[in-house]
C-alpha cells in the first residue's frame, strides 16, 4: 500500500509540539510546585508524543526503503 | 535564557504557520525536511535549556518552603539556637543559602538528584491529594543518609580532632563507616527543632495573652 508521506495529520502533531514548546517556555513563570509540575509534564508530554510520532513515520519510511531494496533483489533473482 | 527560549518558540510558531499554509506548495522532500526540522530541532533547542532551568529552580530553598507544611522548617533555618543543626549550617554558610534544603536532603551519589525529584513528587502527592501532616508530625521517610554529612565534614580538621569524636577508641572510624550516626547518637539529634519551636511559640502566645488580659480590663474600667 502506497501511503502519502508526510500524512495530513502531521499538522496536528506539529501544532502539538508547538503548544508543548510554548508550555515549557512558560513553565518557570509558575509560582507553585503543582503548577510547575502540571505545565512541565503537559509540555514535555506533548513534545515527546510528537517526537515519537515522527520516529514512527521515519520507521515507516525505512520499512518502505527496505522493502524496495528487497524487491530489487527478488526481481534480480527471478531473472 | 528566557529570551533565547521565547525566540525559539516564536521561530517554531513561524515554521509551523509556514508548513501549514504552504503545505500544498511544498515538494514531498521539502515536506519531510520541514517536518523533521520542526519536530526535532525546535523542541530540543527550546525544551532542553528550559527543562534544565526549571529543574534548577526546584533546588531553591524558597521553592521547598512554598508549601505551608514547611513554614516551620523554614523558620528553623533562622533560629538562634545552636543546638539546631539546620540553623547552624544556614547561619554559618556551611551550605549555600540559596539551596539549603537541597544541600542536606539530597544524596551525594549518581542518582541523588533523581531520587530527590521522586521524593518531591511524593511530597506533592501527599500535599495536594491527601491530608498533609502537621509540621510537628513530619517525619523523614527513610533514615537520614550519614554520607550526606560526611561528604563535607569527613577529613575536616574540626571533625577529625573534635574531642567527642575521638573520646572512645574506634569511634571516629565508626562514624566514618556509617556504623554510628550523627543524628541518632544523641550528639546532633536536633535537626530542625520544629516540635520544640512550635511548643515555645504556643507558650509565648499564651503568656502574651495572659499578660494582655489585665491591661484591657484596666482600660475598660477607665
Amino acid at each position: 500500500m502506497n501511503r502519502p508521506y508526510p500524512p495530513k495529520n502531521i499538522k496536528i502533531i506539529l501544532f502539538l509540539q508547538l503548544v508543548g514548546v510554548f508550555l515549557l517556555a512558560s513553565a518557570h513563570y509558575a509560582h507553585t510546585p503543582i503548577l510547575i509540575f502540571t505545565i512541565f509534564s503537559l509540555g514535555s508530554g506533548m513534545v515527546v508524543i510528537s517526537v515519537l510520532y515522527w520516529l514512527y513515520l521515519m520507521s515507516r519510511e525505512f520499512r518502505t526503503i527496505i522493502n524496495e531494496i528487497q524487491n530489487v533483489f527478488t526481481k534480480s533473482d527471478q531473472r | 535564557m528566557s529570551i533565547f527560549i521565547w525566540a525559539v518558540a516564536f521561530i517554531d510558531l513561524i515554521a509551523v504557520i509556514f508548513i501549514i499554509f504552504g503545505w500544498n506548495g511544498l515538494s514531498p522532500l521539502a515536506r519531510r525536511f520541514a517536518v523533521g526540522i520542526t519536530i526535532i530541532a525546535f523542541p530540543i533547542l527550546g525544551s532542553t535549556p528550559i527543562s534544565l532551568h526549571t529543574l534548577d529552580t526546584m533546588k531553591d530553598t524558597s521553592f521547598c518552603l512554598k508549601c505551608h507544611t514547611m513554614e516551620e522548617h523554614g523558620k528553623s533555618l533562622n533560629s538562634d539556637d545552636d543546638e539546631i543543626l539546620a540553623a547552624v549550617h544556614y547561619a554559618n554558610n556551611y551550605i549555600p543559602k540559596k539551596t539549603a534544603c537541597y544541600s542536606c536532603h539530597t544524596d551525594y551519589d549518581m542518582f541523588g538528584g533523581l531520587k530527590a525529584k521522586i521524593a518531591g513528587l511524593r511530597h506533592m502527592y501527599s500535599y495536594y491529594l491527601i491530608t498533609p501532616p502537621k509540621p510537628d508530625e513530619l517525619k523523614i521517610h527513610s533514615p537520614y543518609n550519614i554520607q550526606n554529612c560526611l561528604s563535607c565534614h569527613d577529613g575536616a580538621r574540626n571533625f577529625m580532632t573534635k574531642k567527642n569524636h575521638t573520646k572512645e577508641p574506634g569511634l571516629l572510624e565508626k562514624i566514618q563507616s556509617g556504623e554510628k550516626g550523627c543524628l541518632e547518637s544523641g550528639c546532633h539529634n536536633v535537626a530542625h527543632g520544629v516540635k520544640q519551636a512550635m511548643q515555645d511559640a504556643l507558650e509565648a502566645a499564651e503568656e502574651k495573652a495572659a499578660s494582655d488580659e489585665p491591661t484591657t480590663k484596666e482600660g475598660d474600667e477607665k
